[in-house]
């Protein structure tokens, strides 16, 4: 059970408090976080949209919670009482006192009840061991038990609690469980009353009377607050008063942490640092040109940068690749060599000639030859001719072909290698990097001169081990190129995180500062809205503890004035103003000690008898001890008063709240309580405990007295008897209903519906006040003389009646008797 | 003596006892105006129930509630015990304050009035 049903009027409260004109959007928009709880307050905070609340809907009102009576409170061997004594108790609205003298046990009712329920007792807490080792009784044989039975509103049997200790144990080393009726038992905790005692504790004992005031100031202002549900005002200021602290260390934060990230960027080689260095020296950084900054690569303007980068992804082509355009050279060179001694232009001049020869055999055959004139150029030397023009063409051919290669191979290996690349050029010195690009510098230039040369041969044998030698030359370069860039990204990177984290740091300061003015103006409206909010919902508890007081006080020369709540922080207090005689001062400073105890009297009921209370009951032990007679009237008035919608048990010591309540005519049942020897504690009722039987004694005192008008007396005796039996009807009425698991409201509501006797009794016989008709057969079933006792009650108390009195008053008396048993 | 002037008489001691009775001006008080009190109501009685006026108190104030209302009825109780237990002596109390005195006397003169229109507006 979660209990703060006026949480959301506190909400409302502050929603719709007409001064949120003057508060800026954001602060508006952090008070409604807040409200909303830490979570959505840190979210708002940290920059996220806020949540608009629904304004919780005006006409649900939280419902009441469920109402608990005490039905009956058993104990053994506990403090006073020593063999099982029960306490019976009417679960329901109404007034009974329990008289006892000192030391008869009745505190010791209330006491068992109180720890029950509570698992403390106010009396001891705080007290020496003393006080704490004497709990159990002295003359009890058993063991210790406490059980208290519960009504509990819509349940039909209620529930009880039960306390129980075994030998020799301790105090606190009780069992005890909650057992609600047809359910399994449960710990005490589960009926979730720990908030709802400490807020709305429906025990009070002298002690505690004068402890309500007495105590620090700032308890009893927490202990109102509490009541009121503005606990959640509190926690509200609490929280945005934390978050503003937060972001006043947040706004600074970034400009504390400046001057460290500026020496760090001065004594950093690498450029960016001096742009960064540049973005900070305006008024108000560069936040855009430094997150940019804090992602950047490497800048590309940088004189060594460039050639590392070019030596870090300088990769010389496949080896293979080279390997086979060598062995087609060396192919191409082989082929020349072979063909060597027939040089072409002789081979094609020949081969020419004969084709010449040929020609002009063809068209002259059988000639000598023209050149030499000798032989005669028949078929067969055509023959030879052809075959060796045939061989000259082709080697020449070959020749050719093989000459062409050579100089493809020669192209392609030319063009092999890039010219050397002017990261390793003589011009560039990379020693600050430790980066030795001479070698391989040399290893290149070797490779130029060598692919440059004329002398294939020579190409051929040495390309792949020039290739090699440069290969090996270029490893070392280009590891330590790479060695270089990893250590300028490894110098860089701490730095631009060291940006990075600082810009979103000044970021996170800008926002704060911009938060912290918004909390400021929260808070400060937060201080001042809530105060009006606190005394306006004090008003309607201050009016009726003051309503209180002004009864209780019977014209004590002490005027009650404004109860307010005043003071914030460790200066927090209630400030009871008074006037004495006219004369404005401070309660505390000119009360009597009874009087102090009526006011904290005054104080305590509107407290217990809030409605969101689940205790429909009260225990007051004693509340009559240093009172003014006359302010026990008062105090009866009072109390009959609460006790119209709650339960209200007194406890007190003598005769002078009773007599009171007998002189008044209350409806208050009182109980006795005995003590004899051994602890033997006893509950009788009063002779005059009942009111039913109060009226009844108060009518045959009327109807004894002969000397008074006959005319005279029956009326009021008939008053009286009506009075009786109405009384009886509702308690019958409020029983069976209760019993019955029907809520107290409803009961009561019905009861008020019931107009006159015949109503009352319809209702209570026939559980409909409609079906008065109907009496006649309930009534005879009742009691024989019922139907002529209601019949004069009715009349009687309109003037018109006869008969015997006294023996009218006998059956009265039967009837009242039958009626009161359910 | 009317019930006024009891009732005077026991205002006049409230505001200036004479030295005479300076240790018991407060039980004079309370005596004048409970008889203020029970005289007012012999009075009514005897308009209204002449039967009545003199019987107990305890009888005429469990009689007042069926002739004069609830309300007089409770005011004439409150002040009648209330004076009734400050006259007397008892053993282990102090006698009233001015305040309790002035309460008491203030509702005896409120009810007067009361009491007369209550019997002046009966038919009979």
């Amino acid at each position: 059970m979660t209990l703060d049903p006026q949480a959301d009027t506190v909400d409302q409260l502050i929603l719709d408090h007409p001064d949120h004109s003057d508060l800026p959007e954001t602060a508006k928009d952090l008070i409604i976080a807040a409200l909303l709880g830490g979570e959505e307050l840190s979210s708002v905070l940290g920059g996220a949209a806020p949540r608009r609340a629904a304004p919780p809907s005006p006409d649900t009102e939280a419902p009441e919670p469920i109402g608990t009576y005490l039905a009956s409170i058993e104990v053994t061997g506990f403090r006073g009482i020593g063999p099982t004594a029960t306490l019976n108790l009417v679960p329901g609205p109404g007034l009974t006192i329990v008289t006892g003298r000192n030391g008869s046990g009745k505190s010791s009712f209330a006491e068992a009840a109180e720890f029950a329920l509570t698992g403390q007792n106010k009396r001891w807490t705080g007290r020496s061991a003393v006080w704490q080792e004497g709990w159990r009784n002295l003359h009890a044989t058993e063991s210790p038990r406490i059980h208290v039975r519960l009504g509990v509103e819509g349940h039909r049997n209620g529930a009880s609690v039960e306390c129980t200790w075994k030998p020799a144990a301790g105090l606190d080393d009780r069992t005890s469980f909650l057992q609600i009726s047809g359910e399994r038992r449960q710990s005490v905790a589960d009926l979730g009353w720990e908030q709802p005692l400490e807020l709305y504790r429906p025990f009070l004992s002298y002690s505690e009377l004068g402890g309500l005031l007495s105590g620090r100031p700032s308890e009893m202002h927490d202990s109102l607050h509490r009541i009121l549900g503005l606990g959640q005002l509190v926690e509200i200021e609490t929280m945005l008063k934390t978050a503003r602290r937060d972001m006043d260390d947040r706004r600074k934060l970034a400009a504390t942490q400046l001057p460290e990230l500026r020496s760090t960027l001065a004594s950093h080689p690498d450029p960016r640092a001096r742009r960064a260095e540049q973005a900070l020296s305006g008024k108000v950084a560069d936040l855009d040109e430094l997150a940019a900054l804090a992602i950047a690569d490497e800048p590309t303007t940088d004189t060594t940068n460039v050639p590392l980068r070019q030596l870090d992804v300088l990769d010389l082509p496949e080896r293979d690749g080279l390997v086979r355009e060598v062995e087609q050279l060396r192919g191409a060179l082989q082929q020349i060599d072979d063909l060597a001694g027939t040089p072409v232009e002789q081979a094609r001049a020949l081969a020419k000639l004969l084709s010449d020869a040929l020609h002009h055999h063809h068209n002259h055959p059988g000639q000598p030859c023209p050149v030499c004139g000798g032989r005669t150029l028949d078929e067969a030397w055509a023959e030879q001719a052809q075959a060796q023009h045939r061989r000259l063409t082709e080697q020449a051919e070959r020749l050719d072909e093989a000459h062409e290669a050579e100089r493809e191979s020669h192209r392609v290996l030319r063009s092999w290698l890039p010219t050397l690349p002017p990261a390793l050029a003589l011009a560039l010195d990379l020693s600050a990097e430790a980066v030795k690009t001479s070698d391989a510098r040399v290893a290149w230039q070797h490779w130029d001169e060598l692919i440059g040369s004329a002398d294939p041969h020579k190409i051929a044998e040495t390309t792949l081990v020039t290739f090699d030698a440069l290969a090996t030359a270029l490893q070392p370069v280009k590891a330590a190129a790479r060695q270089a860039l990893e250590r300028r990204q490894a110098a860089w990177k701490p730095l631009a995180d060291q940006i990075r984290a600082w810009v979103d740091t000044e970021q996170a300061s800008r926002q704060a500062a911009q938060m912290f003015a918004a909390l400021k103006a929260a808070v400060a409206w937060l201080q001042k809205v809530g105060g009006k909010i606190r005394n306006d919902k004090l008003a309607p508890v201050a009016a009726e503890a003051t309503g209180i007081w002004n009864t209780l006080r019977q014209e004590s020369n002490v005027n009650l004035g404004a109860i307010q709540l005043a003071g914030t922080g460790t200066s927090r207090r209630v400030d009871l103003k008074v006037n004495v005689d006219g004369v404005p001062g401070a309660a505390l400073g000119v009360m009597s000690q009874g009087e102090l105890h009526s006011l904290a009297l005054a104080l305590f009921l509107p407290r217990a008898t809030m409605p969101e209370s689940p205790f429909r009951f009260l225990v007051i032990d004693d509340p009559v001890q240093s009172m003014d007679p006359a302010k026990v009237y008062g105090l009866a008035k009072v109390l009959n008063q609460v006790a119209k919608h709650r339960q209200v048990i007194v406890f007190t010591h003598d005769d002078r709240l009773p007599a009171a309540v007998r002189h008044l005519q209350l409806d208050a049942r009182i109980r006795i309580v005995s003590r004899l020897a051994q602890s033997q504690v006893t509950v009788t009722g009063d002779a005059h405990g009942d009111p039913a039987r109060r009226y009844l004694d108060d009518a045959a005192a009327i109807a004894r007295d002969d000397d008074m008008a006959d005319e005279v007396r029956r009326p009021v005796v008939c008053n009286l008897i009506r009075d009786a039996l109405e009384y009886t009807c509702h308690e019958r009425i409020r029983t069976r209903d209760f019993r019955a698991g029907r809520p107290i409201a409803e009961t009561e509501a019905a009861i008020s519906e019931a107009q006159g006797l015949r109503a009352t009794l319809a209702l209570a016989l026939l559980l409909d006040h409609r079906r008065a008709g109907e009496l006649k057969e309930p009534l005879e079933r009742l009691h024989p003389a019922a139907r002529r006792v209601v019949a004069f009650a009715n009349r009687g108390a309109h003037g018109e009646s006869s008969g015997d009195l006294a023996g009218l008053l006998t059956d009265a008396r039967a009837v009242v008797g039958r009626l009161s048993q359910p | 003596m009317s019930p006024q002037k009891y009732l005077d008489a026991a205002g006049e001691l409230l505001i200036q006892p004479p030295s005479s009775m300076r240790r018991c001006w407060q039980r004079g008080s309370a005596c004048l105006t409970r008889l203020a009190l029970e005289q007012g109501l012999r009075h009514y009685w005897k308009q209204v129930a002449p039967s009545v006026a003199d019987r107990p108190m305890r009888h005429q104030l469990l009689v007042l509630p069926t002739f004069a209302g609830a309300g007089a009825a409770s005011r004439a109780r409150t002040a009648w015990h209330g004076l009734s237990r400050a006259m007397h002596h008892h053993t282990y109390e102090l006698a009233p304050t001015v305040a309790e005195l002035h309460g008491w006397h203030q509702d005896v003169t409120a009810l007067l009035p009361q009491l007369e229109q209550a019997f002046a507006a009966r038919p009979t």
